[in-house]
């Protein structure tokens, strides 16, 4: 088993990038992981599969919080890579429902089946398939 | 199951995974929570086997500006006493007596012997005599640690060849919307019945903290300096609630209106 420390060190950063695609704030993306850490010390040991559980919890977690009410939200800045054609892209991306923008990152980021999507959002994989083409006809009209 | 976009899509497929993959590269580490452990904002002290010298626990997290919470475990060692007349502030919330002290008057140092700065919230419940110490605390600064970890992770090992202050003060006074925030049941971390014990060190100019649930202020807290060092790095100790799952905090300075900052947190 190993340990959480060590987990945390491995992965913090790549936990981080995840949860800034998801919320367009690397704030709020550190806070997500550190909930994340949180959720999983205390049974650490029961967890088989690390990494994986962390990532349902940034996940929900983000999506959780963006339904918030008196959640500030920040708003993404204005220039991320300062290439346009990626910064609007990924304005679109955000603009996305948050489920549609969980299977978008989850997909095409984390290179995930949409099988193992599923089982992070508790959704039938083939309501996973909907929001993705969903989520693919917004970005073909927005990104086009 | 796997997709198979339409020839149309696969373009723009492409061009999402850039963007995605783009945009992750963005995301450097910020150094404030990068030290083995933590950002973790509920750890107990007793869970863990007293740690090594060359085991670090420690964190510090950063969100808008705010770190959140600032953990430190090395040798915690066994409570002799709990040495209350070191307390910078205490209370009893629903039975449960607790005190915000110094780490310095607890002990509690890092791998090389050097005292932590901040204070940590201790719980006359989980803190009896005999016991480790099974507390939570809080350093202001940045800590310089995470200027030597490795980039993107990895082992990460002290060097006590020149004992030093783990946390840089300096390096948040200009800033007064930096602070480190963190919180801890003060029964048993599995008691959902038990008040959370929170604890801040934020910027000398920090006046008192409003307590926020739901849009309604209930509690507004006073912060308060060590006592050695007047017009320093100022703390707070207070209580939030069994029942409370989502809060903020908004950091004010005397007779402002408007915070400084907020921050909004979940610990439910």
């Amino acid at each position: 088993m190993t340990c959480i420390e060590h987990v945390y060190r491995e992965n913090r950063l790549s936990l981080i990038r995840l949860g800034f695609l998801l919320t367009g704030s690397q704030h709020e993306a550190e806070d997500l992981v550190q909930t994340a850490f949180a959720a999983a010390q205390h049974r650490w040991t029961e967890i088989e599969q690390p990494i994986a559980y962390l990532r349902q919890v940034i996940v929900n977690r983000a999506k959780d919080g963006q339904r918030r009410a008196f959640r500030a939200s920040p708003s993404p800045p204005e220039s991320i890579t300062h290439i346009a054609e990626i910064d609007e892209t990924f304005l679109a991306i955000l603009r996305l429902s948050e489920t549609q923008r969980a299977v978008v990152v989850l997909h095409f980021y984390e290179d995930l089946s949409l099988v193992d999507i599923a089982s992070i959002l508790d959704r039938p994989a083939s309501t996973v398939r909907s929001d993705l083409n969903r989520a693919l006809t917004h970005l073909r009209k927005t990104v086009s | 199951m796997n997709t198979t976009p339409a020839p149309d899509d696969t373009a723009l497929v492409e061009h999402l995974r850039r963007t995605l993959h783009a945009v992750a590269q963005t995301v450097a580490d910020d150094g404030q929570a990068s030290t083995l452990a933590t950002a973790i904002p509920f750890v107990e002290r007793s869970r863990r086997k007293p740690a090594k010298k060359n085991i670090a626990i420690a964190a510090a997290m950063a969100v808008a500006g705010l770190g959140l919470v600032a953990w430190n475990t090395f040798d915690d060692g066994e409570i002799e006493h709990i040495p209350t007349e070191a307390a910078l502030m205490q209370g009893s919330t629903d039975g449960f007596d607790w005190w915000l002290i110094p780490s310095e008057a607890i002990g509690h140092t890092n791998p090389c012997d050097v005292p932590f700065p901040g204070v940590e919230m201790v719980s006359s419940y989980t803190n009896k005599p005999g016991q480790e110490w099974n507390t939570g605390g809080v350093n202001y600064g940045k800590n310089i640690l995470d200027d030597q970890a490795p980039e993107g992770g990895g082992t990460f090992s002290y060097e006590c060849s020149n004992p030093q202050d783990e946390f840089d003060e300096a390096a948040w006074l200009d800033d007064p919307t930096l602070m480190s925030v963190g919180f801890t049941r003060l029964g048993r971390n599995d008691d959902h019945n038990s008040p959370w014990g929170a604890f801040a060190a934020m910027h000398p100019t920090i006046d008192h903290i409003n307590v926020i649930v739901d849009g309604e202020t209930i509690d507004t807290v006073g912060t308060i300096t060590k006592t050695d060092e007047p017009g320093g790095v100022r703390y707070a100790g207070f209580t939030i609630p069994s029942d409370v799952c989502t809060f903020r905090l908004d950091f004010l300075q005397a007779d402002a209106q408007t915070p400084v900052v907020s921050k909004e947190s979940t610990i439910c």
